[in-house]
Parts: structure tokens; C-alpha cells; sequence
């Protein structure tokens, strides 16, 4: 069967940064804690005023088609998977940010539609455009996510009261937009070799984002030490292991050279790769990071990751990248691949 | 070879006032129609719009495959127990982008049922006049068949400029209520006039292109306002004696429309074994969206 490849990255990162002091300082109740220590996160991505999760999405898919041989024109469906979907100050329910954007984007022949998975909203894009392409139904696409999700982390800022409040995973966030674009393989150099996603919905009620009880914006609740158990991180794993297996293969004959974990923090980055050597019994790739500058960028977290170190030159020829969603639902699964001439400009 | 309708459901107790409880009791509703086993169902897609208290994650979906029972969790050595959720938003056209969404799952994984749910309600589950969509629910579920049969030639098409589109939207400028309870919905005056007008050009469009029998062709359509099936019957040719209207008796049912009148349509004896159907989806955009099923 056809297999997809990444042909194109791009990025949207606004320049501006918030530092972990900076926000702890600006707390109501003065944290009782060292955040940075927790998390690894010095500073996070901050929307400038000029910035929507509409901008911010037009400026990554504009990145993205620069470092393309496709026109807007050429595509033949565009998803946005932002959490949030913010025009100026309204989040939009219709029409979807997918319009908007194609009408921008003057992707005239692209159908279109919006996916809301949490963070793992870009993995869900590309793993309905993967089938899309591999069915035959379409032969190229593009899946952009702006997420301007820094709204919780000031809600955040205003209500969080101590290290076991369900808002204190707000702080870790920062803004920016992702967008790739996917098409036919055409070598064995450049293209996606495994792709599945899971939905273990049995403890969905532990993470919910929906608009503050007490303050006129956005908040996210969430209890990361019951969601985060070693129990529940252990799903990515044993999931991998079994699809693995029913292919014939483990994950030591893969040869990762490199994984993305999600970008909560560093603390929960070390966990995951702790607990795939256990369950994997083998040693763990090369672990890419940038939550230390730009935090965590919830639904376009892994592909920024891909897009610094693919702008750095920082990756070797002929990769085989394993990256791991981790979102609220609980949503997780893999997605491995191989680049060899997807380049950022 | 095709994606086919295994069974609907549809939940129109006035009772249930929440996105979320309609999309589920829909769902219950189906799989038992259905007859099947939840744990073969391994795809859930919500194409509801608008959610209990303006929740932005998790997905709707997860609370609806929980609700539903199917593999809510992972359990090593079971490596057949995944489920994969998520909510896609299209307007009233979600459906349509589901049904190829699971279509394409179907040809290129290997899925065995895919199950599509919606609910629409007014962030507050209040049932107030400034939300003009029915609070129902509706499920569709699917599976592939290698029979010439089911969904075939989809087609979306959409307006130049959103000028004459419904906007509904979460203002956090505008401080009238909490805003877990808040939501501004902007209906043009002339949007379902418009909405007709595209609706019945889309459809004239397809049918033309695929070279449908209209003596024959049965609609499937939305239901934006009383008579809105059976006027685009009419400005296409087709008859109307097998179009559902519900707005009357439910309202506009915005993401469950075209499920409900499929299964409304059904329920009556509308439609026997290889009757030709048109799905017509229309909705903010303005979008529409067509596919064919052969029964």
C-alpha cells in the first residue's frame, strides 16, 4: 500500500518569551515552589498582541508552503486542529478555522474541516490525512494548528494556589502555530513507516479545559498525578510493543535515532523515556527538546521540536523519528518515520 | 465495494439537555440496533458543534466512548482493544467529512466499525430562544462491505466569501453571563434563503455530474426551516415524497440533521434495498456537502 511522507514543515514562534519568573512573580498567591526546577522551563512563547490562533495558523501554513514545492492552490485538503480557535477575541464554533484559512490561504480546490483532540489535535490531523492518502481519496494535504493556549496560563496566574492545584499544569504553556503537510512517499528515504493513535477515555474527566469558574477567560483543570501514573504512562509502551508485534517487529529493531515526547516538562519527559526502557527493554533514542525555550506549545509541541532541529541542521541523514503524543482524553500512540530531505529554510 | 450504514440512532427526549447525553443516549441506541459488540467498534468521531459549558478538551468523543463503554481503557496482551476518538467540526457538514474520514480508515486500516455521533446544545443547557438549534442527538453507525454498495463520489463545495454565513462564536469581550455559559450565534436574515439557494445548486451541480436518475434519486437533507428538504426537492426536480421534514416537530438539528432524517426516512419504509440516496449536508460558509448511498 501507498505510504505518506512529511514533504513540508513550517513554524509559526512569536518572538516574544515569558519567563518562569516573570509569570510565578506575577501570581496571587506567591507560588510555594520552584517552577523552573519542576519543569525545565526558563521561558515560553508568548502570542504577541497582533497574534490568533487565525494568524498565528496562517503564518506557520505560509512557513510551511515556503519550504514546499506545493502552492496553496495545489492542496487538496487543509485540517486545523487548534485547541482553541481564536479570531481576535472570540473562539469560533462556525464556521471552522479551516475556511477561514483556505479563504486566506486561496487553497480554492482544498476540502476542509477542523479536528478538536487536545494536545494531540495535530497528531489526529495527520493520522486522518495519512488514511486519506493512503485510501487514494486525496494525494496531498495540509494539517496546521495555531494554538494561542497562553490564556490558561494567565487564568492560571490569577487562581493557581499551590503545586497540587489542578491549574498548575497551565503555567508550563506557550503559544505558537505548526503546519505540515504531507504527501505521497516516494522512496524509502522519506516517509511515515508506522502511525497509530489510542483513546483511553476511562479517566477523561481528570484533564478538562473550558472557561474559568471564577474569571472572564479560558482554564484547564487537571489532576497530572492521577492522569500521570506510571500506570497510565505505561499505555504508550505496552501499545506500541503489541502493534509492533503484530507486524513481526520490536522496538529495538526499529533503530530509533531520535524521540519526541509531548513538552510538558522536563521531569515528565525523563518519566516517559524511564518508563519505555522498562517496558521496552531497551535503551531509548536520543531525546529532542525545547521546552526549555518555548515550553509547552500543547498541540503543535512535537512538530515545533521537529522544525528547530530541522532549522539548526541538527539531525542526521536518513532519521528514524519516533514521536509520542500524550493529550488529555487520554489520547497517546506513536508516529514513526523517516526524513531524509524535509529541510527547513 | 463500500462504507454502509450499519445502524442510527437518535435522541429526542427534551429532557436531556446536554451535547454530551444526547450524543450518548443516540449512541446506546444504535449499538443496540446494531446488535453488535462495542469492543469492534474502533472508531468514534463527534461531529457535534457546540458543547456543555464551551469545553475546549478533552475531545467531546472521549466522553462519549466512555459513556459508551467502548475500550475505555488499555490493557496489555489485549493488543486488539484500541479505540481511536477525536470531534471534527464542519458546521452541519461534519457528517459528510466523517462518513470519508471513516471511509478512508476503512480502505487503508483495519477497522471494523466506525460509529459517528452529534449533539448540539447551548453551552449553559438552558433552553433559550438565541440558540436556533434543536438539542438532539444522533448516531450513525458504519463498516465496510465488499458489495457494490453504500457511500460513493463525495463532493464539497463552498461559498466565495463568508458574507452570508452564521457565525457562532465565544466572545470573552462580551460580559453578559459567565462565560462557560455564553455564546453569541449571528444568523444573517437572508442566511437560510442563501443557505437554500446554495444547497439547491450544490445538489442541481451532482446530480448533473453523476448522472443521477432523478425519477429515482431519493434526498436526504438538512432541515434549517419547515420545508427546506422539500423545497430543494423541488428546485431540483426530484420528488418529495420521501423527504423528511422534522423542523416542525424538532427544529433545526444542525449536526444530527442528516442522521436523524436518514433514520426517520428509514423508520417510515422509505427506503428499500438498492434505492439510490443523495446526502445533501448544508451549513456556515456557506458549505454543502454531497455523497450518494446506494441503499
Amino acid at each position: 500500500m501507498t505510504k505518506a511522507r512529511f514533504e513540508s514543515i513550517g513554524a509559526y514562534i512569536p518572538n516574544k518569551r515569558v519567563s518562569t519568573a516573570e509569570l510565578t512573580e506575577e501570581m496571587n498567591i506567591p507560588p510555594q515552589f520552584d517552577l523552573e526546577a519542576i519543569t525545565g522551563i526558563k521561558t515560553r512563547s508568548w502570542k504577541e498582541d497582533k497574534d490568533d490562533s487565525y494568524t498565528m495558523a496562517i503564518d506557520a501554513a505560509n512557513s510551511c508552503l515556503e519550504n514546499s514545492k506545493y502552492e496553496a492552490a495545489d492542496l487538496d485538503i487543509i485540517i486545523s486542529c487548534s485547541i482553541a480557535r481564536f479570531v481576535g477575541d472570540c473562539s469560533y464554533y462556525e464556521p471552522p478555522m479551516s475556511l477561514f484559512l483556505k479563504h486566506k490561504l486561496g487553497a480554492d480546490k482544498a476540502i476542509f474541516f477542523d479536528v478538536s483532540n487536545a494536545c494531540a489535535g495535530m497528531f489526529t490531523g495527520l493520522y486522518i490525512l495519512e488514511s486519506m492518502i493512503k485510501a487514494g481519496i486525496v494525494k496531498n494535504g495540509l494539517v496546521v494548528s495555531g494554538e494561542y493556549i497562553s490564556t490558561i496560563a494567565e487564568t492560571a496566574v490569577l487562581e493557581a494556589k499551590d503545586i497540587y492545584d489542578p491549574q498548575f499544569g497551565s503555567l508550563t504553556v506557550g503559544d505558537a502555530g505548526a503546519a505540515v503537510i504531507l504527501d505521497k512517499a516516494v522512496d524509502d528515504n522519506d516517509m511515515i513507516d508506522c502511525f497509530n493513535l489510542i483513546s483511553t477515555p476511562e479517566y477523561s474527566e481528570l484533564a478538562i479545559g473550558k472557561p474559568s469558574n471564577e474569571s472572564n477567560r479560558y482554564a484547564m483543570y487537571a489532576s497530572n498525578s492521577k492522569m500521570h501514573t506510571e500506570e497510565r504512562l505505561k499505555i504508550w509502551p505496552n501499545f506500541q510493543t503489541d502493534m509492533l508485534a503484530k507486524e513481526g517487529k520490536d522496538f529495538k529493531s526499529e533503530n530509533f535515532d531520535y524521540i519526541i515526547h509531548h513538552q510538558v516538562g522536563s521531569k515528565f519527559v525523563e518519566r516517559l523515556l524511564k518508563v519505555g526502557k522498562e517496558a521496552f527493554l531497551a535503551e531509548q533514542p536520543e531525546s529532542l527538546n525545547v521546552l526549555e525555550k518555548y515550553g509547552n506549545t500543547s498541540s503543535t509541541s512535537h512538530f515545533i521540536v521537529l522544525y528547530e532541529y530541522l532549522k539548526a541542521n541538527k539531525l542526521k541523514d536518513k532519521s528514524k523519528i519516533l514521536m509520542v503524543p500524550a493529550a488529555s482524553g487520554f489520547v497517546t500512540g506513536f508516529l514513526s518515520m523517516t526524513i531524509n530531505n524535509l529541510a527547513v529554510k | 465495494m463500500g462504507t454502509i450504514i450499519k445502524a442510527t440512532g437518535i435522541c429526542t427526549d427534551k429532557t436531556v439537555t446536554s451535547s454530551n447525553k444526547n450524543a450518548i443516549a443516540a449512541g446506546h441506541q444504535c449499538i443496540e440496533k446494531a446488535g453488535i459488540n462495542v469492543n469492534d467498534i474502533d472508531l468514534l468521531i463527534n461531529v457535534g458543534i457546540y458543547r456543555d459549558e464551551n469545553m475546549l478538551e478533552p475531545a467531546m468523543a472521549a466522553f462519549a466512548q466512555k459513556g459508551l463503554g467502548i475500550k475505555p481503557d488499555y490493557v496489555k496482551s489485549q493488543p486488539f482493544n484500541a479505540a481511536f476518538s477525536l470531534d471534527m467540526m464542519n458546521s452541519a457538514c461534519g457528517i459528510i467529512n466523517a462518513i470519508q474520514t471513516a471511509d478512508a480508515l476503512f480502505k487503508s486500516r483495519q477497522i471494523k466499525y466506525a460509529l459517528i455521533v452529534s449533539g448540539d446544545a447551548h453551552p449553559s443547557n438552558k433552553d433559550l430562544e438565541s440558540f436556533p438549534y434543536a438539542t438532539v442527538g444522533a448516531a450513525m453507525l458504519l463498516e465496510y462491505t465488499e458489495d457494490q454498495k453504500g457511500f460513493q463520489n463525495f463532493n464539497f463545495k463552498h461559498s466565495a466569501t463568508t458574507e452570508h454565513s452564521v457565525r457562532g462564536y465565544l466572545d470573552f469581550n462580551n460580559l453578559a453571563e459567565p462565560a462557560k455559559e455564553r455564546l453569541t450565534v449571528d444568523m444573517p436574515t437572508q442566511y437560510k434563503e442563501k443557505l437554500l439557494e446554495f444547497a439547491s445548486e450544490s445538489a442541481e451541480e451532482y446530480l448533473t455530474a453523476n448522472n443521477l436518475d432523478r425519477q429515482t434519486v431519493k434526498l436526504v437533507t438538512p432541515q434549517a426551516e419547515e420545508g427546506f428538504g422539500r423545497k430543494l426537492a423541488k428546485t431540483v426536480n426530484i420528488k418529495d415524497d420521501t423527504v423528511m421534514d422534522l423542523y416542525k416537530e424538532y427544529g433545526d438539528a444542525h449536526s444530527s440533521a442528516l442522521t436523524m432524517a436518514y433514520h426517520l426516512g428509514a423508520e417510515n419504509g422509505f427506503y428499500s434495498n438498492n434505492d439510490n440516496l443523495l446526502f445533501i449536508a448544508a451549513g456556515a460558509g456557506l458549505t454543502s456537502a454531497c455523497v450518494s448511498y446506494t441503499v
